[in-house]
């Protein structure tokens, strides 16, 4: 109840500055010392399915799961330094609504910046800016892989060195921060602790093609499930600390992700794939491996796209500490540790989606996107509400969006 | 008769190709005291707001400007709705920042030619003013 309220504050707050901000902007330069800029996105979609429900859409005409409005307050101080806050307001009652962003900006000179603050972490290529839709062609980014990490932010220091010479320009970059909050997953609600998380990325931009690869770890405690809590008290007590570990995430999960992007009058390609390891450390992380590639076609104002992504999960299974046999007691507490291992969700998805955009001005866009879904056998597939009639989860999402920044 | 209609066709359409070639050139000047040629990566890479070791500073028109759109197509390669999401990722992450930009051309040339180190496109057609150097056509 008390998030819900905490929502609508946010949604009714920034509506009201988004709008005052518009009217502010009749009068205002675009160079003054403040500038206050929004962005939204109003998307509706269906899911086909009768039982299932994906990422919060089912059979009926939805508004409420991806639409949002943010707003965002730049004030520079002199060259150097600049104060930005950024904050979102979500319709879907799962996302957290509030400051987003919330930092100081150092540039000593043209070549180097520096962040301090709350940020967003750069995992892939648009994951600090999954928000802003106007940004890229789809509705929604390719799931397999856009569904895959723990925490969108951080709170810590960042910082950039760009460089350029007559055939080729890009930029390093590194981040290092903590946090603390909450994380939502298709099932469940955690509070999660992250003790350090650090990344590197690189970024070359030659002629029309943009290459990108990155490098991040952290170190992540997540609370463990209510039902879980009990057995891991029990192994503990009982002396089988590895076991007990081995039901809690704890541990540094690492991601590599390389991007390739291509960009003409006529066409677009992008691709990005990566993989997330935890090691044999959290037996609950699987190491995954995701990607996925679009191929567009620009007609001005229009553009189409074709994206085909997937995802492929495999979890490590640590070898059995309980000895069999002894007591009915370790035997029952043995079968139980199999049972909920072998009950870990798989989230093999496949996806493809074919989508169009139409630039109705420089910044409002309408977009119409269908997607099929179809997961691995007896996978959950990233399903928020399975069909456990079916063998495999699978079905059709249909979205609209409107898109636009100011 | 056929050779005539052969003929005015040609005329007509090199015509046509002369006038669009030349509606669509657009040249680039700095105010500059020293010669300088950059190539279309570095001008694609000053406009997009990519570090520039030359200390130029980007002068732009507003969207919706014939020539800027001219300038997007031919120089930077992009739509103007391109460049509008990219500015859109680089401004909402805090990565970049676009360049000032200018309701019209004679604003913009006259603020270039009143500021050194600055850049902007012009108009092939149009007459380049006596302090600033062409560094790209």
């Amino acid at each position: 109840m008390k998030r819900i309220m905490k929502r609508k504050f946010w949604l009714f707050f920034i509506c009201m500055l988004s709008w005052l901000s518009s009217i502010e902007k009749l009068s205002a330069g675009s160079h003054d010392k403040l500038e206050i800029s929004s962005f939204g996105r109003i998307v509706a979609g269906t899911f086909d399915q009768k039982e299932a429900v994906f990422r919060g859409y089912d059979d009926s005409f939805s508004f409420d799961n991806d639409s949002l409005i943010a707003l965002r307050a730049d004030y520079q101080l002199n060259d150097e330094w600049a104060f930005v806050a950024q904050a979102i307001a979500h319709t879907d009652e799962r996302r957290e609504s509030g400051i987003q962003w919330l930092y100081a900006d150092y540039r000593p000179n043209d070549v180097l910046s520096f962040k301090l603050g709350r940020q967003r972490i750069p995992f892939y290529l648009y994951s600090d800016v999954l928000d802003v839709g106007f940004a890229y062609p789809w509705i929604t980014p390719p799931a397999p892989l856009y569904s895959s990490y723990f925490f969108t932010e951080f709170d810590g220091v960042s910082g950039r060195f760009d460089f350029s010479n007559r055939e080729i320009s890009g930029s390093l970059e590194s981040y290092y921060g903590v946090f603390d909050g909450v994380l939502e997953t298709v099932d469940s609600t955690n509070s999660v602790d992250v003790d350090y998380v650090y990344g590197f990325i690189a970024l070359f931009n030659v002629n029309s093609w943009r290459y990108r690869i990155a490098y991040h770890i952290g170190q992540v405690t997540l609370e463990p499930d209510a039902q879980l809590k009990p057995l891991i008290d029990i192994l503990e007590s009982i002396g089988f600390a590895d076991s007990a570990n081995g039901l809690r995430i704890d541990g540094a999960p690492e991601y590599v992700t390389i991007g390739l992007d291509y960009e003409s009058l006529d066409v677009f390609f992008r691709t990005e794939i990566t993989n997330i390891s935890a090691g044999e450390r959290i037996p609950f992380v699987p190491t995954q491996t995701s990607f996925y590639t679009t191929l567009g076609y620009n007609f001005h104002p229009f553009s189409a796209h074709i994206t085909y992504s997937a995802s492929r999960n495999r979890y490590h299974t640590p070898e059995q500490q309980i000895p069999q046999g002894l007591a009915p007691e370790l035997d029952q507490l043995s079968n139980t540790l199999e049972l909920i291992y072998d009950s870990r969700p798989n989230d093999d998805l496949e996806s493809l989606t074919l989508g169009l955009r139409y630039d109705v001005t420089s910044n409002i866009a309408l977009k119409v996107e269908h997607t099929w879904l179809e997961g691995e056998n007896g996978a959950r597939a990233l399903f928020d509400r399975q069909d456990f009639s079916k063998p495999n989860q699978e079905g059709q999402l249909t979205q609209f969006a409107v898109e636009w920044v100011f | 008769m056929k050779r005539l209609v052969f003929s005015i066709s040609l005329l007509a359409l090199t015509c046509f190709n002369a006038l669009a070639s030349i509606d669509d050139r657009v040249v680039l000047v700095a105010h500059i005291d020293y010669d300088l040629k950059l190539n279309k990566q570095e001008i694609q890479n000053l406009f997009m707001g990519g570090y520039s070791s030359y200390q130029l500073t980007p002068i732009s028109l507003k969207s919706g400007n014939e020539l800027r759109m001219q300038f997007n197509l031919t120089v930077l390669g992009l739509t103007e709705a391109r460049v509008q999401s990219y500015w859109s990722q680089m401004k909402f992450t805090g990565r970049k920042i676009p360049p000032m930009s200018f309701e019209s051309e004679r604003d913009a040339l006259v603020y270039v030619m009143e500021n050194k180190n600055t850049v902007t496109y012009i108009n092939a057609e149009q007459k380049v003013p006596d302090n600033l150097v062409v560094i790209f056509e």
